[in-house]
């Protein structure tokens, strides 16, 4: 089945993908792709969205790179959609009218690195409190040592 | 001497708050069961904090909830005492170098009772409370009246 | 429509009720009254639920979280590959075996080891034991929001025996962090077997009979959980649900059947499905999974293997990635792991099931009465340490 939506994947949008595990596929694509591959996705049987995983790879020089990971709860397989971002650029269309779990996913991962998704209606801090807006803490330039608070006795 | 009726009734029937905020809150349910029972000493939950004699501090102390604790603490009429539960009550635990987590929460509101462990075992916590019992019993001072109460020092 | 009802001598006036939708909340916010299911309350744990209601009915609800945040995705990179269990177990504190599971396989699958066969089977041992133990909790919490506690003091003295067995294979009795990259941490004597045993035969023949007379074919428990909260199968898909609440709509999704995982693909059980989708359906699937973890563990200690029982893991594991699904007690968990050459993970990411449950809720939780509100949340089975990790 995998075979299958290798050989669609190249004949409609052009994109080489690889096999990432036994059961998992790795498709790479452009940001302005990103909407028709996932309506496509959508219509071949991905239709249960499990999460957005961003990686943070600048001390590489490398910039951000944003996974849509999708299950196929019929013949029990994944993809993994791949975007890679620059690092002065980070916006990237939604998703989230054509999957609406991911919305809150989105949400995430904005209000801890700072990637910004276009026509999100909801982009404001969830987990973190309201004084840590514009924190962004899970990025690699962000240092818990250096945050340590001089008065405290213990290291 | 009448006073001193009133810390005996008030140490064989203490009455705590429903404010369970971390992982030990766990071990709070075990003791509330059949095996360690609690309510033989006089224990119980309340979920109003202005009929409460002590609140659990059960461990983690995240930064959001900080505000909501020391709210919490200050609706108790006095005395009020406070039990500290875990690793994380005395100095951070597992979380010690996170930024979102309050480590040193005994800056805030004074402690009475410490109990060490991750969490720790039913057991080592009834010991802990039946010191607590003897610390209202025994003397009017308590903490409270020692430390002022530091909450506008709040700062993020 | 207006009218008076007169009874007895007294009179009532029903006033008009209206449709309200879409644009038109925005302008009656005033007219409604927003409650706080806050965060210091002994039902909702530490989490706080914004409830808007117009007299007895609810007009919106929004849940506010965040509240018990540690940030164990970024703690795990300051630490070893051995030491972030110690972290990534604390991720939920009622079944944590399902967590350091999910992340040994991950290691393992990067740097390239197998483990021997007996660990798998303590592994699923151990698995199935904190399943039990959560299930446990739920059954008490869904009966004691409505008012009753005594499922939960019968509950508790069911767990209190396999938290016995866990405390004689590695001296605690939650955070045992015994599952590690490399296989299992201590070795699995005579007498844990015995303990593990003694107490699926209490489950077995004194809580089951005694629980299923009483609490599962309920009258009141009926009235109050039949037709509340109902989620059809397409539905349930568009909106994400996950685990036993998945289940419940008849869609038959299940980690330990579909891709296989330590020992589970040499065993035999089935997997439980309900067509219905409402509450009640919700509280069978999670009777019914105890059921068949009892007789899961019965058939590992029966073919449990000779060997070892661990083997040498790494301190520098190569470049490369994983992304691996365990069977949770509440869900389907998945964990997205990603070295870079270091003596520690260079990115993890957790994705938690009771995150995708809570923001489904909203959408479940449109016209209904106030006292509905707790039977809906217990239902769906969250736990807030994974909502926050």
């Amino acid at each position: 089945m995998l075979e299958e939506i290798r050989e669609k994947v190249k004949s409609e949008f052009g994109l080489e993908s690889e096999a990432y595990d036994t059961n998992m596929l790795l498709v790479e694509c452009k940001k302005e792709q990103l909407r028709d591959l996932m309506k496509f996705l959508k219509n071949n049987g991905f239709n249960y969205p499990h999460t957005v995983s961003v990686v943070d790879y600048t001390p590489k020089g490398e910039g951000f790179q944003v996974n849509y990971i999708l299950e196929n709860l019929n013949d029990k397989k994944f993809i993994m959609v791949r975007v890679n971002l620059p690092e002065d650029n980070l916006a990237i269309p939604t998703v989230s009218d054509i999957f609406p779990p991911l919305q809150p996913h989105e949400r995430e991962a904005w209000e801890m690195f700072g990637v910004e998704f276009i026509g999100n209606p909801r982009l404001e801090v969830m987990l973190l409190p309201e004084w840590a807006e514009g924190w962004f803490p899970l990025r690699k330039s962000y240092d818990f040592k250096k945050h340590r608070k001089p008065s405290k006795e213990k290291k | 001497m009448i006073l001193k009726f009133f810390d005996w009734t008030r140490a064989n029937s203490p009455w705590g708050v429903h404010f369970c905020s971390g992982c030990c809150s766990l071990e709070v349910l075990a003791l509330m069961g059949p095996r360690f029972d609690w309510e033989r000493y006089g224990f119980m939950m309340t979920p109003s904090p202005r009929q409460a004699d002590f609140i659990i501090v059960t461990g983690l102390v995240s930064r959001k909830v900080l505000p909501v604790l020391l709210r919490v603490y200050q609706q108790m009429p006095e005395p009020r005492y406070v039990f500290g539960m875990g690793a994380c009550a005395g100095g951070g635990g597992p979380y010690w170098d996170s930024d979102f987590v309050a480590v040193d929460v005994s800056q805030y509101i004074p402690f009475d009772v410490f109990v060490a462990g991750c969490p720790p075992n039913p057991e080592a916590t009834l010991e802990g409370f039946l010191r607590l019992k003897e610390i209202i019993l025994r003397d009017r001072e308590n903490a409270a009246q020692k430390h002022p109460n530091r909450m506008e020092e709040l700062e993020y | 429509m207006g009218n008076s009802i007169s009874l007895a001598g007294y009179t009532f006036v029903v006033e008009e009720t209206k449709e309200v939708s879409g644009e038109d909340l925005g302008l009656l916010q005033e007219k409604l009254l927003q409650l706080n299911w806050g965060v210091q309350h002994p039902a909702s744990g530490p989490m706080r639920l914004k409830v808007w209601v117009d007299g007895d009915e609810v007009v919106k609800v929004d849940p506010d979280i965040g509240y018990v945040l540690r940030l164990l995705e970024k703690l795990v990179e300051y630490r070893t590959w051995q030491n972030a269990i110690v972290n990534v177990e604390r991720a939920c504190f009622i079944d944590n075996f399902g967590t350091m599971t999910g992340y040994s396989i991950a290691a393992e699958k990067i740097a390239g080891i197998e483990v021997p066969k007996k660990a798998d089977y303590v592994r699923t041992i151990l698995c199935e034991g904190g399943r039990i133990v959560s299930h446990l909790i739920g059954l008490g919490g869904f009966v004691g929001v409505m008012g009753v506690h005594t499922p939960m003091q019968w509950a508790l003295i069911a767990r209190e025996k396999f938290l016995d067995a866990f405390e004689v294979y590695s001296g605690q009795r939650i955070a045992t962090a015994s599952i590690i990259p490399g296989g299992v941490r201590y070795e699995p004597t005579g007498k844990f077997i015995e303990k593990m045993v003694s107490a699926v035969d209490f489950l077995e023949k004194e809580f089951i009979p005694r629980y299923a007379e009483v609490f599962i074919d309920n009258p009141t428990l009926k009235i109050r959980s039949q037709g509340i909260g109902v989620v059809p199968k397409e539905k349930a898909i568009e909106l994400g649900l996950a685990g036993p609440a998945l289940r419940a709509s008849g869609v038959a999704s299940d980690i330990r059947k579909d891709y296989p995982y330590a020992a589970y693909g040499e065993l035999d059980f089935r997997v439980v499905t309900k067509e219905e989708g409402d509450c009640y359906a919700r509280y069978l699937v999670i009777w019914e999974e105890l059921i068949e973890s009892a007789k899961i563990i019965r058939q590992a200690i029966e073919g449990l293997p000779e060997g070892e029982w661990r083997t040498k893991f790494p301190i520098k594991v190569p470049p490369g990635e994983a992304y691996v699904n365990v069977e949770w007690a509440r869900g389907c968990f998945g964990f997205h792991l990603i070295s870079n050459g270091g003596t520690g993970p260079y990115r993890l990411k957790m994705r938690a099931p009771s995150f995708a449950n809570l923001w489904a809720m909203p959408e479940m939780m449109k016209n209904v009465k106030l006292a509905d509100v707790p039977v809906i949340f217990a239902s769906l089975y969250m736990c807030h340490g994974d909502i926050d990790r």
